[in-house]
């Protein structure tokens, strides 16, 4: 599905957060056992990524604020 | 104040589908396809710039991805930026569409070639294609000794040491600067994007360079320039099923006799 030409700037922001948090949960994962401190911070990471992509703030996301 | 032993950087990175996707090869092109195919910066790449950032944390420098690929490639340059890489180029041209190995090599010894670099980085293969071919062919057009398989990576002075990997271990390996690394899948862990890095990487440079900008022409690149042709892409052998043993109480009876049977035992 092509999405609007407007909305390209926002789908792209949008994948670049789901790709940092994929990341995050690869780094993660391996060392749930061995590195409680990285898995925290992963954890901590994904939090503040979902938190700001919860708020919707679009017009900050895309550096449209005056 | 700039540091005597800091190291200008080029890691040449490269944009994939995701690994979660299954790729798809044009029957006609024999190109895999990357239209509308979700991407992101190979994760082979990602340790190539994970090890340039390392390197740069430590002595001061900069780091310069560059890409080439589709439009579609800038999240995956993005994602290099978001980790910390100070600037990306991006080469981005229909003519550079169906380019072999040697013209991926020109483009990118042809970009290089524009910025001050002590220390280029690649992976040692990416992981779509998995030639291996460029980053030799770089380091031939760039002039630059190539350093491979390296499972680490440090730089004194103007010397970068690699430690190679070998079937037996490793060996040591030094040259002077400038040089090519090539870098193994097990030298790091790469570190993921975070929100501020994310954000911080949208006023990051992205230099966009075309073939002419490069000064290559149909007859080094594309699918004209190409000399290396794929003629079919085929799916593997499928293997034999494997044979499953129940336990009935001869099961790790059952299990060494087969073992023994293959003479592995």
């Amino acid at each position: 599905m092509t999405g609007a030409p407007n909305t390209h700037a926002l789908d792209e922001h949008m994948k670049e957060m789901v790709l940092a948090l994929h990341a995050a949960v690869n780094r993660a994962m391996p060392h749930i056992k061995d590195d409680p401190k990285l898995v925290e911070q992963a954890l901590r990471d994904c939090e503040e990524i979902l938190a700001v992509v919860l708020e919707g703030n679009v017009s900050e996301w895309l550096g449209t604020t005056k | 104040m700039a540091r005597h032993d800091e190291v200008n950087i080029v890691v040449c990175a490269k944009v994939v589908p995701l690994s979660s996707v299954t790729i798809q090869i044009d029957p006609a092109t024999k190109r895999m396809v990357r239209k509308d195919v979700s991407q992101e910066l190979d994760p082979q790449a990602a340790k190539a710039v994970e090890e340039a950032l390392r390197l740069t944390e430590k002595q001061g420098g900069s780091v310069t991805v560059v890409v080439m690929g589709g439009d579609d490639a800038t999240i995956g340059i993005r994602g290099a930026l978001a980790m910390g890489a100070t600037a990306a180029i991006h080469l981005s041209d229909p003519a550079l569409a169906g380019s072999d190995a040697l013209g991926t090599a020109k483009a990118l010894a042809a970009a290089i070639r524009k910025e001050p670099f002590d220390l280029v980085i690649c992976a040692t293969e990416s992981s779509d294609s998995y030639t291996g071919l460029v980053p030799g062919q770089l380091a031939q057009l760039l002039g630059v000794p190539p350093l491979t398989f390296a499972t680490s990576l440090t730089v004194e002075g103007r010397t970068a040491t690699i430690k190679r990997q070998s079937e037996g271990g490793y060996d040591v390996v030094t040259s002077e600067l400038p040089v090519l690394v090539t870098v193994t899948t097990g030298i790091n862990e790469p570190r993921y994007p975070t929100l501020k890095g994310i954000m911080g990487a949208k006023k990051k440079e992205i230099r966009k360079y075309t073939a002419a900008d490069l000064g290559l022409g149909p007859a080094e690149i594309g699918e004209s320039g190409a000399r290396e042709k794929v003629l079919t892409v085929g799916r593997p052998p499928a293997r034999p099923a494997g044979t499953v043993i129940k336990d009935e109480g001869q099961g790790g009876k059952q299990i060494a006799d087969f073992l023994a049977n293959l003479k592995l035992i």
